[in-house]
């Protein structure tokens, strides 16, 4: 050994005490970051709220076709500081427009909005759209979150029944309104911890609590029958220029609603388009003074109170009468049986029978006929119409109220005072709703037909009816509103519309109600139509829709025709 | 001795241990990503360690001595990662991983010369130090060529690059030189070659540079500013980019705090550590296991510091001591570097630790040089060195 062997063992021990040194210097930094500064990690917590779909709702066919049902969808927003560098945001704008059907130059605009870190782009159902507009590698900035989409598969359809749902997913009108409370799901959550990527560890999920969906409703609507009568009610509106105008189709035997439109409708989806006024259920929330086709339950009530009878004539006098100062015009004259009465819509036949019913008893049967009160049917905004209390009429209005004026009404009121009669004298009460079934399966709420009042005996009833199937005849009112092969009671009614201080002499409400067929009624139906024009009489502008809705709800319902074919067509239709 | 011996084998078979542990948790989440089998890092580390089984116990009784006897092995081994290293960055057959070229695919098998290179340059520069003895003091033969020889690895692995290995190369068989009695101003000289090298290399490269001054405190970094206006300039998101495996890393610890968050339920392995079952394996054992664990694990490599000292200094030999000591080191000195790292004492380095990160060259290279301690350490009894060599020259006529 020629360099010393202690100099070596000096330069080895050198080196180790060097490398123990170190060692005990990371030890020693070691314990400092695990004793010291021990602090738990935070920031890496994920937490996400699970949407409760809304529940959905069908018409009477079932789950096969929903009128309302939402939709898990994205909504894009923008976030212009967030877009990298590397990405030219012309390129991400047209993927953006291309995507969410956009313009590419409002899209772009948005890029130089660079106050907002929230700029929305647009709503998308698609899952596709979601993977293209998260690939990271081509796009930036844009970033989406869950919502929910109320969509609505047949657009307008029962638009005023269906109501709306607001941003906030609260039901603003119609069934969402009302059913608010079930149709909204209960949010689910998950608490779990998030990877670098942002993404959950599912592994280390500590709490799932599953969303519930909103129960779904069944209503007693039929999109078929809706279908005819918005279309009925759309032409007629159109064809008369009219400002607006309401159809129902009611069940007689249950009081459920099959149809109920108003006219002009609205886009659920895009409710905000349109005016308060046009959200409004006409149906049920216009009060209007409904003419002549009061009469017959004024007939109703003098046949029950055994005053009159059918054949009872009753002197119409020379078409002018004076009652309390005022004149009453009519164009029957002569005497009058009952029947022609209300064939013929006699104003001074009817204002008589009324006197001969006097105040009190009048007003009774008007309210037992549930005039002057909400009938409580499922849906926001019924109005009660306007009947004052006998006691309080003026002179004039004992001769005005039994030919449906001074009193107003719903036109749900007035469909189903003649459903009462439809249905031998029993009054039901109206529902639309016949079922609510939740996300479970469980039926959580089921409508029965509910018995509100017997207001007149079956065979008064009856008798109304024998007598209402003369107007849609040869010489009645409302023989526009015959159906071939169906027997057709019914009733028209022209309504000077009130105005402040009086009535207008251009404004009328025209008016058709009836029901199908006849003697053994299925189902009846009003058409009332507001400021009609050039013609104005309920006989000539409603019944012919009438004739329309009722033709096709009773072949959609299979009603057997209880008449023989006209004779014209018999001839027509042979070979 | 034998003690020493047995306590150096329970140390790394406990190491051992730990490190097939934590690299079932740690390389969970990775290898559920890339392979689709949580298991896969650990099925393919369960291979090589079955491997490097082979390898340290064949290690542990091929006798030291003939690397100095038959020079063949000692040179030859040489030659073979010579030409391993240059085949990794020749055009055509190099492959790209993570921004250089380390990797050998051999069939199945893919390899990392580079750590080869790390026990054949303390093999080699053992076996010149023995065979040159007195003459260690002179100029050339006590400097220049064994740093030449370190100088044709280094820079081999600088083109790759891979600047660990070169470090821990020059450091490993600079201290060796050292220690074998190289004159302190000769190596003072090297060094400062050595040293001005590196340092052209790191203001020439940008990434690199900033990986370093990243870590640098605010007012060195300042100072420098003043000094290098060409210091890549330190905007928030450059300095956290290059920070941010050392940030996760550091919460890793903090988070871990004394008893850790229980086996397997590291958050930072969930991608927020980029390198968690190689390099940073370290940190999600301090996560999960807290301090009991780093300081043990510190502790452990202290034993096998001690245990490695002991062996050099009753080494039979000088070969022996000079094998000894360089593996030694080699096992200590990136235990330390990469702890350094990875508590942020250190600026970012891409070390494994030895014996723990995942890997299969470094485990083979590492239970080599336990091996050889072994070996050494089996000889310790063994005093008279030449009369040994008769013995084993004995035994190869026989043969």
């Amino acid at each position: 050994m020629l360099m010393h062997e202690r100099g070596i063992q000096v330069r080895i021990l050198l080196v180790a005490a060097a490398l123990f040194f170190a060692l005990a210097g990371v030890g020693a930094r070691l314990a400092f970051l695990h004793l010291a500064d021990h602090s738990k990690l935070t920031g890496r917590e994920y937490r996400r709220t699970l949407l409760g779909l809304r529940g959905r709702i069908f018409d009477c066919n079932g789950d096969r076709f929903p009128m309302a049902l939402s939709l898990p969808a994205r909504q894009f927003y923008l976030d212009p500081k967030a877009v990298k560098k590397e990405h030219d945001p012309r390129q991400i704008a047209k993927t953006v427009a291309e995507c969410l059907d956009l313009r590419e130059e409002d899209v772009l605009a948005k890029f130089n909005q660079k106050d907002s870190r929230y700029i929305k782009l647009g709503v998308s159902l698609n899952d596709k759209v979601f993977e293209i507009l998260s690939d990271t590698k081509h796009i930036s900035g844009v970033g989406s979150e869950d919502l929910v989409r109320r969509s609505y598969p047949q657009g307008r359809r029962m638009s005023h029944v269906l109501g709306f749902v607001n941003d906030m997913g609260v039901g603003g009108a119609g069934i969402e309104q009302q059913y608010n409370r079930f149709l909204t799901g209960t949010p689910g959550m998950i608490e779990s911890e998030l990877d670098a990527g942002r993404r959950e560890i599912w592994i280390r999920r500590k709490m799932y609590v599953p969303a519930i969906a909103g129960s779904d409703i069944y209503l007693t609507l039929d999109h078929n029958i809706q279908y005819e009568v918005e279309l009925a009610l759309k032409e007629v509106v159109e064809k008369f220029e009219a400002s607006g105008g309401w159809a129902i189709v009611q069940r007689v035997k249950t009081g459920e609603i099959l149809a109920m439109a108003s006219y002009p409708d609205f886009e659920p989806e895009q409710y905000t388009q349109e005016s308060l006024d046009v959200w409004r259920n006409s149906a049920l929330a216009i009060v209007y003074e409904p003419g002549s086709i009061m009469k017959s339950v004024t007939v109703a009530a003098a046949l029950n109170e055994r005053i009159v009878t059918p054949d009872t004539l009753i002197d119409a006098g020379e078409g002018c009468w004076m009652y309390a100062g005022k004149p009453l015009r009519d164009h029957v004259m002569g005497r009058i049986s009952v029947s022609t009465a209300l064939k013929k819509s006699s104003n001074i036949a009817c204002a008589k029978i009324g006197l001969m019913l006097g105040n009190k008893r009048l007003e009774t049967y008007l309210r037992a006929f549930n005039f002057g009160e909400k009938l409580g049917i499922e849906l926001p905004g019924e109005e009660r119409g306007i009947l004052a209390r006998s006691k309080d009429w003026d002179r004039l209005k004992p001769a005005r109220v039994p030919i449906g004026q001074g009193v107003a009404v719903t036109g749900l009121q007035m469909i189903n005072a003649y459903s009462t009669l439809a249905n031998d004298g029993v009054m039901m009460k109206p529902y639309l709703v016949s079922r609510i079934v939740s996300s479970g399966g469980e039926t959580v709420f089921k409508t029965t037909p509910e018995v509100l009042g017997r207001p007149v005996r079956p065979e008064v009833a009856r008798a109304v009816r024998e007598m209402l199937i003369g107007v849609t005849e040869e010489g009645g009112t409302g023989k526009r509103a015959s159906v071939p092969g169906y027997s057709i009671g019914g009733k028209t009614g022209t309504a000077q519309k009130a105005v402040p201080g009086g009535y207008s002499s251009t404004d009328y409400y025209a008016s058709f109600v009836g029901f199908v067929p006849a003697r053994e009624p299925v189902f009846s139906v009003l058409v009332s139509v507001e400021r009609p024009r050039p013609q104005h009489t309920g006989g000539f502008v409603s019944a012919p829709a009438f004739a329309k809705i009722a033709a096709a709800t009773a072949r959609y319902l299979e009603v057997p025709p209880d008449l023989p074919l006209e004779e014209e067509e018999q001839a027509a239709n042979r070979p | 001795m034998r003690k020493t011996l047995t306590t150096l084998a329970l140390t790394v078979v406990m190491l051992l241990g730990l490190g097939i542990v934590l690299l079932a948790t740690a390389s969970a989440v990775r290898a559920q990503g890339l392979y689709a089998d949580p298991h896969f890092f650990v099925k393919r580390q369960l291979l090589w360690l079955s491997f490097s089984a082979v390898v340290v116990f064949t290690v542990s009784r091929f006798d030291y001595h003939w690397w100095k006897e038959t020079p063949l092995f000692t040179v030859g081994f040489f030659l073979i990662v010579l030409i391993a290293l240059l085949l990794v960055i020749c055009p055509g057959i190099r492959f790209k991983v993570n921004g250089s070229y380390r990797w050998l695919n051999l069939g199945p098998l893919r390899m990392q010369p580079s750590e080869v290179a790390k026990v054949v340059c303390v093999v080699a520069m053992g076996v010149w130090m023995d065979r040159i003895g007195w003459r260690v003091r002179q100029f050339w033969k006590g400097a220049v060529f064994p740093a030449a020889g370190l100088g044709v690895i280094a820079g081999l692995l600088v083109l790759e690059p891979d600047f660990g290995s070169t470090m821990v190369v020059c450091f490993a068989g600079g201290v060796m030189m050292f220690v074998a009695g190289t004159r302190i101003p000769y190596l003072l000289l090297l060094g400062g070659i050595g040293i001005t090298g590196v340092g052209a290399m790191l203001l020439t490269n940008a990434n690199r540079m900033r990986r370093i001054s990243a870590w640098l405190p605010d007012w060195l970094r300042q100072l420098l500013e003043t000094w290098l206006p060409s210091l890549p300039s330190h905007t928030e998101e450059v300095t956290s980019s290059a920070n941010y495996q050392l940030e996760q890393a550091i919460l890793a610890f903090k988070n871990g705090g004394p008893w850790g968050v229980g086996f397997n339920q590291s958050i930072q392995k969930y991608n927020y550590l980029p390198e968690a079952h190689t390099d940073f394996i370290f940190a999600i054992g301090g996560e999960e296991f807290g301090v009991v664990f780093s300081i043990g694990v510190v502790l452990a490599y202290a034993v096998v510091l001690v245990c490695g000292i002991l062996i050099t200094m009753r080494a039979p030999d000088r070969l022996g001591r000079m094998l000894a000591f360089g593996m030694t080191l080699l096992l200590v000195f990136q235990a330390v570097f990469n702890i350094g790292v990875v508590t942020g004492c250190l600026p970012t380095k891409g070390l494994a630790l030895p014996l723990i990160s995942y890997g299969g060259t470094n485990l083979i290279t590492a239970l080599f040089a336990v091996g050889t301690l072994i070996n050494v350490g089996k000889h310790v009894d063994v005093f008279d060195e030449r009369m040994h060599t008769q013995v084993v020259r004995n035994a190869v006529k026989e043969v």
